[in-house]
């Protein structure tokens, strides 16, 4: 019951929004034709569904996005690992840090396309790219500001590097990187439309311009509509999973005892 | 010592471009789609004498700036009366829940049909992007406040003014400006990507049309270009952010960069 209760509460601003977007459409307040009433591009979107095409549009972007992220996570997390382990490869790493971390990561899509064509593998390295960052920075620092005293421990008990890297850094790390995967996430769907803007000639970034170009404008809001939702769902479904892998660290512990006072 | 490592990360660069040179000519890939490093080097300089890019960089940096400051002039304020008011939050975090997740660049093809192609479509996408990472942060930072420094300020006889400005806006300083430096890189990316996508003119516009035309000498300058603008005006922020927040830094111990 209480649960009944509280998911009500939860999508009820989600009801106010869409009465309040349908209300300011048919009052007509903004030019109606650019700003369809809620109704019209639900039904757009409805009907895009049931045809089918958004769904390959939707699956291939997702696809695209997960895809990039894994890479990008692999890539971020091997580098901080060797980055915070070694001050050899840190120093070496740094400058080149320094001097790209700034560049918007879009911006290397006209490079990604040049050398690479318009295949699969250019979004997702393009994506990866974007998605890298946060993981790496994440990682690195996290791995860096370690309790010393477990650090020493580890040592005094005659673990190897390896081991003292599996069974006491990551793991107390692991809170700062997840944090930083989630970052990542969210800028590997954005970079997924962005690049199917620019590139793209399938996927839900590249159907919201063409149906903007088009002028078929409830369609255009259909997309919109379904990139928010797989945000939405995307997130809640990984902050689900982080809470649920790392509710043994001290620090999620924590939080939950103060939920509960 | 740590001197040293950074001259090796230094040297790991120009080892890089040695070797990019060395790639590019040792005749193993299309010479034109892979030009060596010292051609885009000279193209650079061509451009730059030219002087066409500097003014490409021009409009990309002062749209930028001015959707930013904008986002930064709006958003702080409104962020520090809905962190007050919990009626003004339980009234707008429904909107912010929604729009939250709705990734920046598809704004652009919306705000393209009101606002057409001009400036003020570009302005108005960068100011959207930037404005949610400000307002959060800001919101967040204003609720953080100790209520300690609350209740002091309190029994001091302060007024709300005076709280508001001696107290709730310093202590929620540093993670206004953690948000400030978020935005700070989502106005350079969202304008490049809205040039990108409506080529008028700027160093996005720049890269892509260079790129679509095959011209990867030109590309690159662009890459290059843009690189070293951002890698400006991030050092420019963060020595602006270190002096207004050096207080901060004082009272803490934190040291940073």
């Amino acid at each position: 019951m209480i649960r009944v209760t509280k998911s009500l509460q939860g999508a009820l601003p989600i009801i106010v929004i869409i009465l309040l977007w349908e209300g300011i459409a048919r009052a007509e307040i903004v030019y109606n034709v650019y700003f369809p009433s809620a109704t019209v591009a639900l039904q757009a979107l409805i009907t895009l569904l049931i045809a089918g095409d958004l769904i390959r549009d939707n699956t291939l972007t997702l696809m695209r996005a997960f895809a990039g992220f894994g890479l990008g996570v692999l890539l971020g997390t091997l580098l901080g690992i060797a980055s915070a382990s070694s001050r050899w490869i840190h120093g070496l790493l740094e400058p080149l840090v320094e001097f790209l971390r700034p560049m918007p990561s879009a911006s290397i899509i006209p490079l990604a396309i040049l050398f690479l064509g318009l295949k699969e593998i250019t979004f997702i390295i393009i994506i990866a790219y974007a998605a890298a960052w946060p993981v790496y920075i994440n990682t690195l620092n996290s791995l860096r500001g370690i309790d010393r005293v477990l650090e020493d421990t580890g040592k005094s008990y005659g673990l190897t590097l390896l081991e003292q890297l599996l069974e006491i850094r990551l793991p107390s790390a692991a809170p700062m990187i997840a944090t930083g995967l989630r970052i990542s996430l969210g800028i590997a769907l954005i970079s997924t439309i962005v690049a199917e803007m620019l590139i793209g000639q399938q996927g839900l970034g590249f159907f919201i311009l063409t149906m903007a170009f088009t002028q078929r404008i409830p369609e255009m809001y259909a997309g919109i509509v379904l990139t928010g939702l797989n945000g939405f769902i995307v997130n809640a479904l990984f902050a689900a999973a982080i809470r649920n892998l790392l509710h043994w660290h001290e620090s999620l512990a924590a939080t939950k005892e103060r939920e509960i006072v | 010592m740590t001197r040293d490592l950074r001259i090796r990360g230094f040297v790991f660069i120009v080892l890089l471009l040695l070797g990019w040179e060395i790639l590019a000519r040792s005749g193993l890939l299309s010479r034109h789609l892979f030009p060596p490093m010292s051609q885009v080097l000279v193209t650079t300089l061509n451009q730059l004498q030219q002087g066409g890019i500097l003014a490409e960089m021009g409009r990309t940096t002062s749209r930028a700036a001015i959707g930013f400051s904008l986002a930064i002039l709006t958003m702080i304020p409104a962020g520090v009366l809905i962190g007050v008011s919990a009626r003004l939050q339980y009234l707008v975090s429904p909107l912010i829940e929604i729009l939250r997740p709705l990734p920046t660049p598809v704004i652009i093809p919306v705000a393209m049909l009101f606002l057409g192609v001009g400036d003020t479509t570009k302005i108005f996408v960068i100011y959207y992007g930037c404005s949610f990472p400000i307002l959060l942060n800001t919101i967040d930072g204003v609720r953080a406040v100790h209520p300690m420094f609350l209740h002091t300020a309190r029994s001091l006889k302060l007024t709300p003014t005076e709280i508001l400005a001696l107290v709730l806006i310093p202590a929620a300083l540093p993670q206004i400006a953690s948000g400030v430096r978020t935005s700070l890189s989502i106005s350079l990316l969202i304008g490049v990507v809205a040039e990108m996508i409506i080529s008028t003119d700027g160093i996005g516009r720049y890269i892509i049309q260079n790129q679509s035309s095959f011209r990867v000498p030109e590309t690159f300058t662009g890459l290059l270009m843009l690189a070293i603008m951002a890698y400006t005006i991030n050092k420019l922020y963060l020595t602006i952010e270190l002096w207004l927040l050096r207080w901060y830094q004082l009272s803490t111990g934190e040291q940073r960069y």
